[in-house]
C-alpha cells in the first residue's frame, strides 16, 4: 500500500482531512480486505459496542476518550458513520483507516446510511462536495467501500449485532451469510430488512415500517430468533434514544446510540455498551463534546 | 428585550440586534417553504421570488413544514368556502365581500397570492410586519408580474414603499409591540372593518413578544373584533431536554422565545383564549397533527418524495411545534370550522 496509513491516522485524530488520493489508496486497500470478510462475522468479547455516530467526529473522539483507543480496547461499530453531523468526511476517513491498520480490533457493519441513495439527500455527498473542492470522487471511493461491509456481527456465538433489526426472510443466521452483498442497498429483500427493521413492542409478528424500508418486529419474532439461532441478545442501532440506549423485550433486544445531542438539536444523551469476557453488557453514557 | 433597551432602539430609530434576529426568521420560515415547494411536498408557486438562494432543508424539516402548510392553509381555504356559501351579494371584481384575514409578522408569506389564484380571495387582506421587511416584500412583489397580477387594480405604494394599499390587499409595516398605538389605526385607515368575521393569523410570531405585548393584542381582538378566530402556529414544551436545547440553539441565534414558558403546553395554549371568554380554543401538536390529520394517500405520496429516516427526530421537533385555533363567538362562519380534525 502506497500511503503512510499511521500518518492518516495521527492527522485524521487532530481532525485533518486525508488528500483526495489518499482516500483512493485506502478505500482501494479497505475493499480488498473486507472482500475477504463473510458477511456474518464471528468475533469474542471483550468488545465495545458503538451505535450511530452520523458524522458527530468531536463526540467520536470522546468515546476513545472513555472507550480507550483502538487498539487498545476492541471495537464493534454498528453503522451509521455518515450524514446529518457536520463532519461524515472525518469520521469514516478514521474509522477506515483504523480498520486498515487493526483489522481484527474494530469491526465496521453497515448501516442504512451507508447507501448511495441516503448519503444524496442526507449530507454526506454534499459535504465530500464542500471538503474536495467540488470533486465527488471521495464519495464514489467511500461508497464502494459501503458496498463491502459485513452485515452482522456474533460475539461468541451469543450476541447478534445487526444496525437495524430481524427480517422475515431470515430465520436462521446461516440465510445471512448467504445473500450477496456487495451491491447497493436495495429497497426490499434481506439486505434491505436488516439495516432498515425497528422493533416494535405494540405488536406480534412483522409489520409495516413507517420508513417506507424493511419491517417492525414484535418481541416474539426476537424470542424465536434468539432461540433458533442459540443466542442471547441483539444488539441493534438505528433509533434515537433519549438516554443514550433502551433494552426491550425481557432483556433480549437493546438499542445502541452514539451520537450525543443529536443534529446538534436533539438534547440526548449517548452511550457506547462494554460487553465483558462474561458477555455482561454494561452501558456507559455521554453527554455531546463541547 | 426589556423596555429600556426597546426605548433606546426607539430613539435611535434603528432595529436592535434582537429584532434583526427575529427578523431573520422571515427568511428561515421562506427558505423552508422554498424547500418543501421545490421538492413537490406543498404547492406555492410565488414562495421561489423571494428566496436567494434556494437551500434543500433535511427531509424532516420538509416534513414539517408540509404540516404546518397543510393546518394553516386549511384553516384559510375553509373560512373563505364557508364565506363564500354564507354570502348572498354576487363579488365584484375589487369589491371588499365579506370576511377579513389578518397576518401578524407575515414576513414573505405567500397565502394571499396562493388563495387569490384560486378564486378564495376573502374581502379584505391585511399583512402586517416590520418595515425592514414590509419593504422587500413589497419591491419583491413590484418586481415580478406573477406576483403583482395578482393585486387588486387599485393598489398603491406608500409610505417610501414599505407599504401597500388597496381595496382589498393591505401590507402594513410596524412592530406589533405598539399593536393599539400604531398597527390599529392603520388597520381602520386601510378599511379594517370590526364587524366582519376575521381570522388572525401568527405562525411563530406571538411566541417571540413578551406576554404582556402578545396579550395586549389578543386583548384588542377580543373587545373590538366582534367576530373573530386566530390561528396560532409556534413553539410548546420548553421544559424537556429537547425543548432545552431549543431554546439554547436559539438564544445563540439571538433569538428569544419570550412567550414560551407563559404558554407551554397545549392547555395553556387554548387557556389564554378561554380566559378571556371566547367561545372555544382546541390545540394539537404537529407530531399528532401529521398523524390524524394527515390522510394515509398522502403520507404515502411524502414518502415518495423523499425517504424520510429519522422518524424518532420528526417527532420528537414535530411533539414541540403546535396548532392552536380558538374563535371568539359561537358564530358562523367560525362555529363551522374544525381546520384541526
Amino acid at each position: 500500500m502506497g500511503v503512510d496509513i499511521d500518518s492518516c491516522i495521527e492527522r485524521l485524530y487532530l481532525g485533518q482531512i486525508l488528500e483526495e488520493r489518499e482516500v483512493e489508496q485506502v478505500c482501494r486497500a479497505l475493499r480488498l480486505l473486507l472482500a475477504e470478510e463473510a458477511n456474518v462475522v464471528a468475533i469474542s468479547a471483550p468488545v465495545t459496542v458503538i451505535g450511530d455516530v452520523h458524522g458527530q467526529f468531536y463526540d467520536l473522539l470522546e468515546i476513545f476518550s472513555i472507550g480507550g483507543r483502538c487498539p487498545d480496547t476492541n471495537y464493534l461499530f454498528l453503522g451509521d458513520y455518515v450524514d446529518r453531523g457536520h463532519h461524515s468526511v472525518e469520521t469514516i476517513s478514521l474509522l477506515a483507516c483504523l480498520k486498515l491498520r487493526y483489522p481484527q480490533r474494530i469491526h465496521l457493519l453497515r448501516g442504512n446510511h451507508e447507501s448511495r441513495n441516503i448519503t444524496k439527500t442526507y449530507g454526506f455527498y454534499a459535504e465530500c462536495i464542500h471538503k474536495y473542492k467540488g470533486s465527488a470522487q471521495t464519495w464514489h471511493e467511500f461508497t464502494e467501500v459501503f458496498d463491502y461491509l459485513a452485515l452482522a456481527v456474533t460475539i461468541d456465538d451469543s450476541i447478534f449485532c445487526v444496525h437495524g433489526g430481524l427480517s422475515p426472510s431470515i430465520q436462521h443466521v446461516d440465510q445471512l451469510r448467504v445473500v450477496d452483498r456487495f451491491e447497493e442497498i436495495p429497497h426490499e429483500g434481506a439486505l434491505a430488512d436488516i439495516l432498515w427493521s425497528d422493533p416494535d413492542a405494540e405488536i406480534r409478528g412483522f409489520g409495516r415500517s413507517q420508513r417506507g424500508a424493511g419491517y417492525t418486529f414484535g418481541g416474539d419474532v426476537v424470542e424465536r430468533f434468539l432461540h433458533i439461532n442459540g443466542m442471547s441478545h441483539i444488539l441493534r442501532a438505528h433509533q434515537l434514544c433519549m438516554e443514550g440506549y433502551l433494552v426491550q423485550f425481557n432483556d433480549r433486544l437493546s438499542t445502541v446510540w452514539s451520537a450525543p445531542n443529536y443534529c446538534y438539536r436533539c438534547g440526548n444523551v449517548a452511550s457506547l455498551l462494554k460487553v465483558d469476557p462474561y458477555l455482561q453488557r454494561d452501558f456507559i453514557t455521554f453527554e455531546a463534546a463541547p | 428585550m426589556d423596555s429600556g433597551r426597546f426605548a433606546e432602539s426607539q430613539k435611535t430609530g434603528g432595529a436592535s440586534n434582537a429584532d434583526h434576529a427575529v427578523q431573520g426568521t422571515s427568511n428561515d420560515a421562506a427558505v423552508s417553504r422554498e424547500s418543501a415547494a421545490r421538492l413537490g411536498y406543498i404547492e406555492d408557486p410565488f414562495i421561489g421570488y423571494f428566496v436567494r438562494p434556494p437551500q434543500r432543508r433535511a427531509p424532516l424539516i420538509n416534513r414539517g413544514t408540509f404540516c404546518r402548510f397543510h393546518g394553516v392553509q386549511n384553516a384559510m381555504c375553509q373560512f373563505a368556502q364557508a364565506l363564500n356559501a354564507t354570502s348572498s351579494a354576487p363579488s365584484l371584481p375589487d369589491a371588499a365581500g365579506p370576511g377579513q384575514i389578518v397576518v401578524l409578522g407575515a414576513g414573505f408569506d405567500t397565502s394571499y397570492f396562493i388563495l387569490e389564484r384560486e378564486g378564495l380571495g376573502v374581502g379584505r387582506f391585511f399583512e402586517i410586519d416590520f418595515a425592514e421587511i414590509t419593504a422587500k416584500k413589497a419591491a419583491t412583489i413590484y418586481r415580478h408580474q406573477p406576483l403583482k397580477s395578482l393585486l387588486p387594480k387599485d393598489t398603491k405604494v406608500a409610505l417610501g414603499g414599505s407599504e401597500l394599499h388597496s381595496s382589498r390587499y393591505s401590507l402594513i409595516s410596524g412592530d406589533l409591540r405598539e399593536f393599539r398605538s400604531q398597527i390599529v389605526p392603520k388597520l381602520v385607515e386601510n378599511g379594517f372593518d370590526c364587524s366582519q368575521p376575521t381570522l388572525f393569523l401568527s405562525e411563530c410570531v406571538l411566541i417571540y413578544l413578551d406576554p404582556q405585548y402578545s396579550d395586549e393584542i389578543i386583548d384588542w381582538v377580543t373587545e373590538a373584533v366582534a367576530n373573530a378566530a386566530i390561528l396560532t402556529y409556534e413553539q410548546i414544551r420548553p421544559d424537556d431536554r429537547f425543548g432545552q436545547m431549543m431554546i439554547e440553539n436559539l438564544r445563540a441565534r439571538q433569538l428569544e422565545l419570550r412567550g414560551l414558558h407563559a404558554h407551554p403546553t397545549l392547555e395553556s395554549t387554548s387557556h389564554r383564549f378561554l380566559t378571556r371568554g371566547w367561545h372555544a380554543s382546541t390545540a394539537i401538536d404537529l407530531a399528532d397533527y401529521h398523524d390524524r390529520c394527515i390522510d394515509d394517500a398522502e403520507r404515502a405520496r411524502l414518502a415518495s418524495l423523499e425517504f424520510l429516516d429519522e422518524w424518532e427526530e420528526f417527532t420528537l421537533l414535530a411533539q414541540h411545534y403546535a396548532f392552536t385555533f380558538a374563535h371568539s363567538k359561537d358564530a358562523e362562519p367560525f362555529s363551522m370550522l374544525n381546520p384541526l380534525q
